[in-house]
């Protein structure tokens, strides 16, 4: 087994490593020279694994992105189809073969599915008469590793799909994703499951592992802990806006794959540059999981400092040194140069925007929302974006805290503002406010416990017993709003700096709650406020003494999976508690999100 | 090895060769007595019974195999009584070892079947042939054959042609066999097994459940391991198997199961079915949110504003829980069929060269635009409509019963971007008590100003309005945001504050009306200063 790389994280190479294996095998399966057709959303993934050149290398012609609304494709007599499983996307296929074989176009076909086959997807392909004719195969891209600590499904639908519609086809694929991952890490010997998915996750990967009940040594692998999360069990956080450096260029620029683009606006240029987003880069590095207050400070007297070595060239007395600065120094220095150009481009533009916009009043609007107080004058500040037909996620963000933090909205003040929304967003907006209720989202006092949401469930029960929200009982607890004003952003003591210091994230709280007690014992005070529950599981035998002793480094190696997808904060926060407490973190997600992509999935799209 | 050059023989010949072994095995030959034949019925009889059961099979397997072979002396006269025995001691420890149901592979299963068949015909040492042929993976089978059996199938086949004398009723039999076989192979796979198959994605069948009660082990197993893709798989297969009373039965005993065939549906764009499913299930609003789905999905407007009407009237008007959607519903109706007309007019209107268009010109239709948007559109274009029209600003707001706050919002933004500022008069005056007048906004004067400050007000209207601001440090705090010195001025003056006047006159660009009122005050000796 490979021993943990530098500073204690497993090393995730291997993971794009395999992937590009089993790629170049599949694509070697079609020998020649053949098209490749790419399902849009796997375009920034396969980015990741495989270089344009190896497809080249490896006999593809031509790259195309898939087109549903295409009913037949040109190219040459050899293509792979590489997609998502889904209907519509098969349906598309089959157009496209029946279209050449209407014209007597030979062409062989191949399916490839990422991640794997659906019942549904063949059926689709048989009913239309297509099954003969193409060769179906699955390349398991499960992980796409983003950083050293950071490994993603790239799978946005996830929330919609297990949340919304309570479909669990994308429990197996976090549940095999897993299971690869044990395979070359080695066995994960604790497991805390926070709620339903998590749970299912759990089962289904034991289904598909063979665990060896035979004696183990835990303390060679190289993950500890697995602490598998529900989205549902915090939906706040979430809805948070975000006030660390990579949170705002996620919702302001949007952060896709790892990479980002900046437009001619950040560059200042003509074109525009696309940047990736890791740990590679020392710069982001140094500013990504700062609160934002401390960042544009930091970026000028790091641009005075290069400056500084730029100037050194002045210096230079004999040629033998200037030939050393061009070849070693300049280089580097013109690169960061840019680098830093480009993110202080982008910091100007988070200023500007966030100005604009009302951005302070907002926030205000959102920690009182937290907090729990000015109910009034929190209604009143909705309303008025409603008239003033101000940015529609932006407002509906707001109604989704108020309903989330007060256990639904009291039926009056909900009609009223589902009533203003609709008349300020288009109706069509009903289906989103529909969606929104059977998430538990956005629920109505009167009908909340018929709604049936597991939080509304928990909450009915609860409300005899105290008049205070789940969510602001969740709070006093785990005490997330911190008590003073004064946290220094600068050096911050507290996860709450992610937020200004106004709120705590509960998922990252709960993830925290569960390491420091090594378990949910003791915890069934805040647990009975989960939906879905908690369970955990231990396949170390403690009995066998070396391999459960607690100071080896493998248990200080944390694995944090959230179902349906978290947001850059949450992984800053737990960067954070890592540092603070001695964890190494790894987080792995459905995808990453925001308040945006979150609410965009689940809602209604406005008629053009 | 004999044996491995038996098993390169393929499936056809062997099946050539069966066939011609059988045509020794005739109900109507004269070689067969009663008692033989009555046998054979007995054991059709048997297969008939037990085709569904998977368990008792095992004793059909057995029984004909014992019976038979004890015919076989019977028909000893055909063969050398010493091959006769062979079959019997080869099938028979077989079966009792391992029964087919419990087999694995594939092979193993057909080499049952065949040696059940054998024993139908326990005449030859050349009928056990090709049961070896398939018993791919039987060692015993091999062995205890292969030791017999030294002729090589060359020798064989003459003999078998020899013998080729097929009846038709054979031929039933070896299909009815054949059928069989197939039973007996599938019998092998459970549940569970299926369901571990099709999570791993080897290949499975699941046309081999054919009892409901394997097919709901197989849902109940599946939705136990949580894989979604075999609850679906499971689901459509159920759907295609089974009566739809029953299978809507089984599927309400199961919310899991409803929730993926509602997924499978949605994806599926089977929305009919999907309407029907919701409705049965009573889940009304869901149903209801779905035709509404379907019916603003129409391309073109006369066909929504109809498609808005018909579900209005059959989803929601007699659901008294959706009393309130059923209005909205209802305003979504009303707000197309009033956008309809006006998109006409207006667009003939703005090509016939209306000024009104024409100085400002429509940057897009108004058609499918929210109502506080339409609602803008009709104070813009056509304030002064009067309020039977359909363009009145009036009307929309009686129709849809906006709040007051919505109106004025909207119509001061308006009238301000057209300044039109005794518009705006209007909109904030009250009538009281008496025929006086007073000036009231319900949306707060700090508000009017936030409006006419965005839609760029001229500074004498925007003073005008900061001054009805109550209180004075508000008033002097949004005066400062707005940049109006004027009030700001006034404001300080009458709080009294010289030293903060100062301060900001000395800001003030010289020559400027408040850098002059500012220099008033400050000389003023009537003022008196707070300290």
């Amino acid at each position: 087994m490979a021993a943990p790389s530098v500073k204690g994280f497993p090393d995730f190479q291997r993971l794009k490593i395999l992937a590009k294996d089993e790629f170049t095998s599949l694509l070697d399966q079609m020998p020649g020279r053949k098209d490749l057709v790419i399902d849009g959303e796997l375009m920034k993934p396969l980015d990741r694994i495989a270089s344009v050149s190896l497809l080249k290398q490896r006999g593809v012609d031509k790259i195309f992105k898939f087109d549903s609304s295409l009913k037949s494709m040109h190219g040459c007599e050899q293509r792979i189809y590489l997609v998502r499983p889904r209907m519509t996307t098969m349906k598309a296929i089959a157009d496209h073969i029946n279209s050449d074989r209407n014209i007597n176009f030979k062409r062989k076909y191949s399916i490839i599915f990422v991640p794997r086959k659906l019942h549904t997807c063949l059926s689709v392909l048989e009913y239309e008469g297509v099954m003969g004719c193409v060769t179906v195969s699955e390349f398991q891209l499960d992980f796409v590793p983003l950083d050293k600590d950071v490994l993603s499904l790239e799978l946005p639908e996830f929330l919609k799909s297990f949340y919304l519609e309570n479909d669990q086809t994308w429990i197996h694929t976090v549940a095999k994703s897993l299971v690869r991952l044990q395979a070359l890490s080695g066995e994960i010997g604790h497991v805390y499951c926070i709620g339903r998915g998590a749970k299912m996750v759990n089962d289904l990967m034991n289904f598909l592992m063979k665990r060896n009940s035979s004696e183990q040594d835990f303390s060679r692998h190289e993950i500890g802990s697995l602490i598998l999360i529900d989205r549902d069990v915090d939906y706040v956080t979430p809805l948070c806006s975000q006030l660390t450096y990579e949170g705002l260029l996620d919702e302001t620029f949007g952060i896709k794959c790892g990479t980002i683009e900046f437009g001619p606006e950040v560059t200042g240029k003509q074109q525009s540059a696309k940047l990736l987003l890791n740990s590679d880069d020392a710069i982001f590095e140094d500013v990504r999981n700062r609160h934002f207050s401390n960042v544009l400070g930091y970026l000028s007297s790091k641009a005075k400092s290069l400056q500084q070595d730029f100037d050194k060239r002045h210096g230079l007395k004999s040629v033998g040194d200037m030939k050393d600065f061009v070849a070693n120094e300049l280089r580097r220095l013109k690169e960061q140069k840019s680098v830093l150009a480009n993110h202080i481009g982008a910091c100007e533009q988070i200023l500007g925007k966030k100005t604009k916009g009302g951005f302070e009043d907002y926030l205000q609007t959102e920690h009182s929302l937290l907090e729990g107080s000015g109910l009034r004058d929190n209604v009143n500040f909705i309303e008025e974006l409603l008239f003033k037909q101000d940015n529609m996620l932006k407002t509906l963000k707001l109604i989704c805290l108020l309903s989330l933090t007060q256990n639904g909205i009291s039926p009056q003040t909900y009609k009223s503002l589902k009533t203003q929304y609709l008349q300020s967003h288009g109706f069509e907006q009903l289906v989103t406010f529909s969606n929104l209720k059977s998430l538990g989202i956005v629920t109505d006092q009167e009908t909340g416990s018929q709604a049936g949401t597991p939080l509304n469930k928990v909450a009915s029960g609860m409300a005899a017993m105290t008049r205070r929200s789940t969510f602001q009982s969740l709070c006093k607890k785990l005490s997330l709003i911190p008590k003073s004003d004064d946290i220094d952003l600068k050096n911050p003591t507290d996860m709450s700096y992610v937020f200004s210091g106004a709120y705590t994230p509960l998922s990252c709280k709960l993830v925290e709650q569960v390491l420091t007690r090594g378990g949910f014992t003791g915890m069934e005070e805040i647990t009975k406020y989960l939906p879905g529950g908690v369970h955990s599981e231990n396949h170390v035998k403690a009995s066998k003494g070396k391999s459960a002793r607690q100071d080896r480094p493998v248990s200080k190696v944390v694995l944090v999976y959230f179902l349906g997808g978290c947001t850059y904060s949450e992984i800053t926060a737990l960067r954070f508690l890592g540092k603070l407490k001695g964890y190494i973190f790894v987080i792995a997600t459905t995808a990453i999100i925001n308040s945006s992509t979150m609410l965009e999935s689940v809602m209604e799209k406005p008629p053009i | 090895m004999s044996s491995l050059r038996r098993e390169s023989q393929d499936e056809e010949e062997y099946w050539m060769k069966s066939r011609v072994n059988k045509s020794k095995f005739n109900l109507f030959d004269d070689n067969v007595t009663v008692e033989n034949a009555e046998e054979l019925a007995k054991s059709k009889k048997l297969l008939t019974q037990f085709e569904d059961d998977d368990v008792d099979t095992v004793n059909w397997d057995d029984t004909p195999v014992s019976s038979v072979t004890e015919s076989s002396a019977i028909s000893g006269h055909v063969v050398p009584p010493s091959a006769s025995s062979l079959p019997k001691s080869a099938s028979r420890p077989e079966s009792r070892n391992v029964p087919p149901y419990m087999t694995h592979s594939r092979s193993q299963s057909e080499s049952f079947g065949v040696t059940g068949r054998v024993s139908f015909t326990p005449s030859s040492l050349e009928s056990v042939t090709p049961t070896v042929q398939y018993s791919k993976s039987q060692e015993k089978l091999h062995s205890l054959t292969s030791s017999s059996s030294a002729r090589s199938l060359e020798d064989e086949i003459p003999s078998f042609i020899s013998t080729s004398s097929g009846s038709k009723n054979l031929e039933e039999e070896i299909q009815y066999l054949k059928r069989a076989l197939k039973k007996a192979r599938e019998l092998k796979f459970s549940p569970e097994d299926t369901i571990r198959k099709m999570i791993l994605g080897e290949p499975y069948s699941l046309e081999v459940f054919r009892s409901k009660e394997e097919k709901l082990q197989l849902l109940d197993k599946a939705i136990q391991v949580h894989d979604g893709n075999a609850i679906t798989a499971v689901i459509l297969f159920l759907r295609q198997t089974i009566k739809p009373s029953l299978f809507n039965l089984e599927l309400q005993r199961r919310p899991v199961a409803i929730n993926h065939y509602l997924s499978y549906l949605r994806a599926h764009y089977d929305f009919k079915e999907l309407g029907d499913v919701l409705g049965m299930l009573n889940r009304t609003e869901e149903a209801a949110i779905l035709k509404y789905k379907q019916a603003i999905s129409a391309p073109d407007v006369r066909g929504k504003m109809n498609a808005l009407r018909g579900c209005l009237k059959a989803h929601f008007i007699h659901e008294p829980d959706l009393a309130h959607e059923a209005n909205l519903v209802e305003q979504h109706a009303a707000l197309l069929e009033r956008q309809w007309p006006i998109e006409d007019t207006d667009s003939k209107s703005e090509a016939q060269g209306n000024p009104l268009f024409r100085q400002f010109p429509r940057k897009v239709s108004i058609l499918n635009m929210p109502l506080i948007t339409t609602l803008y559109y009709c104070c813009f274009y056509h304030g002064r409509d009067a309020e039977n029209l359909l363009t009145s600003p009036f009307a929309i707001k009686k129709q849809h019963q906006l709040s007051d706050k919505q109106y004025v919002w909207t119509a001061l933004s308006a009238r301000s971007r057209l300044k039109q500022w005794t518009g705006i008069e209007e909109l904030l005056t009250a009538k009281g008590w008496f025929g006086s007048t007073k000036k009231v906004s319900v949306i707060g004067f700090d508000k009017v100003c936030e409006i006419l400050h965005r839609t760029s007000a001229p500074e004498e209207i925007l003073s005008k309005y900061l001054r009805m601001i109550d209180g004075s440090e508000r008033r002097l705090n949004i005066a400062r945001k707005y940049k109006c010195h004027e009030v700001v001025v006034e404001t300080l003056v009458y709080l009294r504050d010289r030293h903060e006047l100062q301060v900001y006159a000395s800001k003030l660009p010289p020559g400027s009306l408040g850098l002059r009122n500012a220099q008033d005050a400050l000389r003023s000796s009537t003022i008196k200063w707070k300290t």
